[in-house]
């Protein structure tokens, strides 16, 4: 190469890049490209959401009953959280404030990672109850006992066994896929953010360099803003 | 931090209010609780639609001031509105078709009643 042609020239601004701006953009442009992707491949999933809620309306009813709000609720505010953290970290790296930024990452990780334990618990709750998807979906006593709790509180009779079960399969497989999907995204945005968080102790980031930050930023407010829809979808249905 | 005498091309954070960024948060969290309270009540066909409209609400505060779009490039924004959109006609086009059969599935479904069971094993 050239013998330093340019000694102001920062070592992380790549050689195919004029400036820092231009720079910053392009990786931008091309994290939103991938986020229009991101759309798409879930509004399949939203699709065949309402493609069945609109045959089998009752059976999304009765499937309601073995969904706990609060956990669902909790998990909402737990990814809100996070988002507002990844938030003022972008904010920080631009202000450079290494402190800072480490911090609100560090607390956008744990939320991740308890938005994936709660998940998990509610995951392992329907598993002993046999609340399987398609072929493996089988009921157990303890979701007859479930749900007959859960209709009494609606003020419905008790069903006496087990073949009166309403046949929920459809809604399971659509559950697991659905939440599932999403479950994978924050396994993804835990392995950036790791990485980004060491990047940021490392001392990377300063005012002209943050894409980094700023692109895990924007996947991480997307993975918040489907999940926005897929708890009243899910958790709220009536 | 000295922005004034920064060479053209490096000025490029614009960082977000505290203030902003905390009032986002906070309607975020009210808006929950107010969905989660809406859903406890029977409000009959309504509910579905509250429930989307409040989701929706969440949904663009999160894009516009979380993702700063107000901030950003057309062509950014041009991009995730156009994905919305498309979104939004691949769902239009489904229920329009589920709309138009739904009958001739009912009908199906009452000829055998045992369907729903069969498919399922």
């Amino acid at each position: 190469m050239s013998s330093s042609t340019n000694e102001d020239r920062p070592e992380w601004l790549a050689h195919f890049f004029e400036t820092p701006e231009q720079q910053f953009e392009a990786g931008k442009l091309g994290m939103w490209v991938f986020l229009v992707t991101e759309v798409l491949f879930f509004s399949g999933l939203f699709c065949a959401y309402a493609y069945y809620r609109s045959h089998h309306p009752e059976m999304f009813i009765d499937a309601h009953f073995f969904l706990s709000t609060k956990m669902g609720a909790i998990n909402t505010v737990v990814l809100i959280l996070s988002s507002f953290t990844m938030a003022t970290a972008v904010r920080n790296a631009q202000m450079e404030n290494r402190t800072w930024l480490i911090r609100n990452l560090v607390i956008t990780l744990v939320c991740a990672l308890g938005f994936l334990v709660i998940k998990a618990m509610e995951y392992t709750h329907k598993f002993h109850a046999g609340l399987f998807w398609g072929r493996s979906y089988a009921p157990n006593e303890m979701a007859l006992e479930e749900y007959n709790t859960a209709i009494v509180a609606a003020g419905r009779e008790p069903i006496a066994n087990l073949a009166q079960l309403p046949d929920l399969h459809q809604f399971f497989s659509i559950y697991y896929c659905m939440t599932g999907l999403h479950g994978v995204h924050v396994v993804l945005g835990i392995v950036a953010i790791g990485l980004l968080l060491r990047r940021a102790i490392r001392g990377d980031f300063n005012r002209h360099y943050f894409t980094a930050v700023d692109g895990v930023g924007l996947y991480w407010h997307l993975v918040d803003l489907i999940w926005i829809f897929l708890f009243p979808l899910m958790y709220l249905i009536h | 931090m000295q922005h004034s005498e920064e060479k053209p091309g490096y000025d490029l954070g614009h960082p977000a209010s505290m203030k902003m960024l905390w009032s986002i948060f906070g309607a975020l969290l009210v808006l929950t609780a107010l969905t989660v309270i809406v859903a406890q009540f029977n409000l009959g066909a309504i509910d579905f639609s509250i429930a989307m409209i409040i989701a929706t609400v969440k949904a663009t505060l999160v894009a516009v001031f979380f993702m700063h779009l107000n901030h950003d490039k057309g062509v950014n924004r041009l991009l995730f509105v156009g994905a919305i959109l498309f979104a939004g006609l691949f769902l239009a086009i489904v229920l329009g078709d589920v709309d138009e059969y739904h009958h001739e599935v009912e009908q199906h479904r009452i000829d055998n009643p045992d369907w729903m069971k069969k498919v399922g094993q």
